[in-house]
């Protein structure tokens, strides 16, 4: 049964070869559209860690120092893009944006911004998840911008918003501004002794509000880098090279499997089950052959990454090859029933194109799970590109070697796929054959 | 003499449609047998059953003097050399390709040998190399019957090999069918062309509805028609009708 399986794996590898359209269009496409997904979800290197910039307007009607400063805080925040409006705008003009849909936010300086005025966010509310970061966006450029009067600020508006009424924070005021002064002075003093930097303190540059935050509220936090990871490589690179790979291998892998309903079109089908071998080496060699392309495959589109999006594989190259192989393995398998289930080319194109697609939106090869309602994320846990993509990240992302009980259940899982649908296409396959498919 | 295949009330069913119905026939070694029938009469799935592509629901098939049950037993299948109507050839292939794969995959014990001996059979010698997309009907025909006689099988069995072929290649195939019968082969040969059948055949079998209307050489056929003379074309007519037969086997 070997000998005659690799007789015909190597008959079908020639034919696969020798057809230079479909054998361009199995690596090209691929390469295609890991280039235009990982474009899309990097920005083309924004080193936003991946994250997709929020357009924001700004028109700035104070023209002063403080807005200057406030724009320049604002602007320089990861994930967010400003983008200026022309100073003779108006806020009509900001609002006109927002609704007819061309920026899903505008933020107004007016006039009186520097002694206080409020600014002005003008949103889209159907952008809940973007809003979240502009919100941390215009805190972080306030206090950049204001410091500690828009301390006192909210401190004033929370006292209000709690009941307090409007003499009684006056009163507060009158209590606390020598406190404040005194605070000043204070730093003013350190700053002479060399405690402090007080260029930094003054103008705001290398001032870090995150990591101000992170030090004067009651959090300890350590960072910790997988021993693995490239420093260089972002979750998005990483996510849209391991979903885009696996389901163009699909792709590729059903294309391949294909073959068998092209020999039962052109009657090599009855010849070879004429044959005096087992029939099942038939469904043999297909699984075979397409299990050696979908592996060059990986290899080509991982070698294409890792030239293009600064993305090295070769570090972890043993557990990836391991996560290769029952990746492959399974989209072959799933490969091979699509061919044997279709009776035409026709069914084989729709069923396939239906269910890569939708296993790779549900699974994530798209767009990470973490992205998606609960109810997705569950059911994504049903596809096989869910566990490759899975098994990918914990290598490329975390970059835990295979031995990893976490990579451990993703292959399990993606292995005992592959085997349950083998038989299954067997199965259907000695049916089929013994009802006359070749007759 | 022990007829080199003997088939014996061979049944077969598409659900609960009798497509080939009690059927008997024998071939003996150097004998062509044509196996005629209007569409749908059960030649090709006879045919199949014999090939090892289907189980018949009944019935008894004898190969050189041994029990014949190639769909459970695939040593059986590579004993029968089998021509499908189709042109069964893998088109991005050569033709020395395709001969040396179906040789390898019949276990041929010298291959190299078999592929020389398929090209002359259908004269390609000169286009061994050649991918077969590139051949005419006529060249692709020819391979098709010389890959099915590639194991030099003492039956063969031939599904309308005729089709599509130009005067010179259907010359050739006649003389190349002719030759196998002259080496004491057998042959089991179905077509629509009364022509083909008259020239190459010894006995001819004619089949309707699955049943096996008539069986002997086309005088004996003519005399049980009532047909003054060997016209086999009057003679087929007279035995399966004249009604148009728009289903497919």
């Amino acid at each position: 049964m070997i000998r005659n399986t690799m007789i015909m794996v190597i008959k079908d590898l020639r034919l696969f070869l020798r057809d230079k359209v479909a054998l361009m269009l199995a690596v090209l496409l691929p390469i295609v559209l890991v280039t235009v997904f990982c474009s899309i979800m990097t920005g083309m290197g924004g080193g936003n860690g991946g994250m997709p910039s929020i357009e924001v307007a700004l028109l700035d009607q104070d023209q002063s120092p403080a807005s200057n400063a406030f724009v320049a805080a604002f602007g320089d925040m990861q994930g967010i893009s400003l983008v200026l409006a022309e100073p003779a705008s108006t806020r009509d003009d900001l609002v006109r944006l927002v609704h007819d849909g061309q920026r899903p936010f505008a933020v107004l300086l007016p006039e009186g911004f520097a002694a206080g005025a409020e600014l002005e966010l003008i949103r889209d509310p159907g952008r809940s998840m973007s809003l979240q970061i502009l919100s941390i966006g215009l805190v972080r450029a306030l206090f950049e911008t204001r410091g500690e009067e828009l301390l006192w600020e909210i401190q004033s508006r929370s006292l209000e918003a709690a009941g307090i009424p409007a003499e009684w924070t006056t009163r507060i005021e009158a209590f606390t501004t020598p406190f404040r002064q005194a605070m000043k002075s204070l730093f003013t003093d350190a700053a002479e002794e060399g405690h402090v930097s007080p260029d930094a303190e003054a103008d705001g540059e290398d001032f870090d509000f995150q990591q101000f935050a992170l030090q004067v509220l009651p959090i300890q936090t350590q960072d910790v880098l997988p021993s693995g990871r490239q420093e260089q490589i972002t979750y998005m690179v990483s996510h849209s090279v391991s979903g885009m790979t696996v389901m163009m291998i699909m792709f590729s892998l059903v294309g391949f499997a294909r073959t068998l309903l092209e020999e039962r079109k052109d009657g090599t089908m009855r010849r070879l089950l004429c044959a005096p071998i087992n029939p099942l080496t038939v469904l043999m060699s297909k699984f075979l052959g397409a299990f050696m392309v979908g592996m060059c495959l990986v290899f080509i589109l991982f070698a294409y990454a890792a030239l293009v999006f600064d993305f090295s594989f070769l570090p972890h190259w043993d557990t990836v090859l391991v996560i290769s192989l029952a990746t492959v393995a399974s989209s072959t398998a799933f490969a091979l029933l699509i061919a044997v289930v279709s009776t035409s080319d026709k069914q084989a194109d729709g069923l396939s194109t239906i269910l890569i697609l939708v296993m790779s939106a549900l699974g994530g090869a798209w767009m990470p799970l973490m992205f998606m309602p609960e109810a997705v994320r569950t059911v994504g846990q049903f596809t096989l590109t869910y566990w490759s993509i899975e098994a990918y990240q914990s290598v490329f992302w975390s970059g835990l070697h295979w031995t990893n009980p976490t990579i451990l259940k993703d292959l399990g899982v993606l292995l005992g796929l592959a085997l349950v649908l083998v038989f299954v296409a067997a199965r259907v396959f000695q049916r089929r054959r013994l009802s006359g498919f070749a007759s | 003499m022990t007829a080199l295949l003997q088939v014996d009330g061979l049944t077969y069913h598409y659900g609960t449609r009798v497509a080939v119905d009690g059927v008997s026939f024998e071939v003996q070694s150097g004998e062509i047998l044509a196996l005629l029938g209007p569409n749908g009469a059960g030649k090709t799935t006879a045919i199949s059953c014999l090939c090892g592509l289907l189980a018949p629901r009944d019935g008894v098939m004898t190969f050189e003097g041994e029990r014949f049950t190639p769909l459970e037993t695939p040593s059986q299948r590579g004993r029968l050399g089998v021509v499908p109507q189709e042109l069964a050839l893998y088109e991005a292939l050569t033709a020395a390709e395709n001969l040396l794969f179906f040789a390898q995959l019949h276990g041929v014990s010298d291959p190299e040998s078999a592929v020389a001996r398929g090209l002359k059979l259908a004269a390609l010698e000169g286009r061994a190399g050649d991918r077969v997309k590139t051949f005419s009907g006529g060249m692709k025909r020819r391979l098709n019957l010389a890959v099915g006689t590639l194991t030099e099988p003492s039956l063969t069995l031939l599904d309308e090999p005729m089709v599509g072929v130009d005067p010179q290649s259907r010359n050739h195939i006649f003389d190349s069918i002719e030759n196998l019968r002259d080496q004491g082969r057998g042959i089991l040969y179905t077509s629509h062309s009364m022509d083909d059948v008259e020239r190459l055949c010894d006995r001819v079998a004619i089949m309707d509805h699955g049943k096996l209307m008539a069986i002997g050489t086309p005088a004996q056929l003519a005399t049980e028609a009532g047909i003054p003379e060997a016209d086999l074309e009057r003679t087929f007519l007279e035995l399966t009708g004249r009604s148009l037969r728009d289903e497919s086997s």
